[in-house]
């Protein structure tokens, strides 16, 4: 799944999140739990907001990444924020 | 009885007026333990914090899985309780707010054998992982560079090592399991030790020292 009109934003900040979820992109979508579907738990919710920041030199993200409410956010809402900053 | 025999002892090294400029060069490098971050920070449990504490344990949603496992002590047992054997205890409060987000304790100290043990609690842990994380992370750092442990243990029932579990083999290492060690909702659990080595921290911190020095670029 891409999100139109951000293809190429979407299809790297999907490879990140494939990468510390370990889980496939095709099994990655905008609706897709970041705890419950991808099945990250605390520690690796820490390891993907430094990846996000630090690969998709993401700064602007800092300060919600450090307030999110990580049980209730899906992949999609994450990237929204993403662009919003970015 | 005299004692001609034995020498004097050797004279002790003068020291100019700045010391030795080893010490010195040291006591420079020298950084404190830190009890905050951009985000959060940590503060010593007072006693107006008994009741709140008193309410999560005892009715909060952890309240069945952690310390106390469902059983409601009287208030002032359970102060009792809470202070034995404690070495070092923090609330975790965000910057922004001083809103409460955790607890953290060390506990049952080995000066002898060089370990401890710590425990965590979440006040919403449904909420912010990336914020409660943060103060575990400053809270062993503390630990470490306060006492000379080697290791710092960590015990949880397996129905709460979801959690966290991903940490193994990177923040802590699991060291025992004490089969079916637990009764909850009608199943038994193991009961898993863990444990951070002093060893390992420098490199398991990094990732907590990124995200507590974002604010600072």
């Amino acid at each position: 799944m891409t999100d139109s009109g951000n293809g190429a934003a979407w299809r790297r900040y999907i490879d990140v999140i494939s990468e510390v979820s370990d889980v496939s992109v095709e099994s990655i979508h905008r609706d897709s739990s970041i705890t419950r579907d991808l099945g990250l738990d605390s520690l690796a919710i820490v390891e993907l907001a430094v990846a996000l920041i630090e690969k998709l030199k993401a700064e602007g993200m800092e300060k919600a990444l450090g307030s999110m409410d990580w049980g209730k956010v899906t992949v999609g809402e994450l990237f929204d924020q993403y662009l919003a900053v970015r | 009885m005299p004692n001609e025999s034995q020498p004097d002892p050797p004279p002790v090294a003068a020291e100019g007026a700045t010391g030795d400029p080893l010490v010195t060069e040291r006591a420079e490098r020298f950084t404190a333990p830190s009890l905050r971050n951009d985000y959060l920070y940590l503060r010593a449990v007072v006693p107006e914090d008994y009741p709140y504490l008193y309410l999560v344990e005892t009715s909060g949603a952890m309240a069945a899985r952690w310390g106390l496992r469902g059983a409601t002590p009287g208030y002032q047992e359970w102060i009792q309780q809470r202070s034995a054997g404690v070495l070092a205890q923090f609330m975790i409060l965000k910057v922004e707010d001083d809103s409460r987000i955790g607890l953290v304790t060390a506990f049952s100290a080995d000066f002898q054998d060089g370990h401890a043990h710590l425990a965590a609690l979440s006040f919403d842990p449904d909420g912010n992982s990336v914020m409660m994380m943060l103060g575990i992370g400053l809270f062993v750092d503390y630990v470490f560079k306060c006492w000379s442990f080697r290791k710092l243990y960590l015990d949880t029932a397996e129905y709460n090592y979801p959690q966290f579990a991903s940490g193994a083999g990177k923040f802590f290492k699991v060291e025992g399991r004490l089969r079916e060690h637990h009764y909850l909702d009608g199943e038994w659990w193991d009961h898993l030790i863990l444990a951070i080595f002093r060893d390992d921290w420098p490199e398991a911190s990094k990732l907590v020292e990124q995200i507590g020095s974002w604010r600072d670029r």
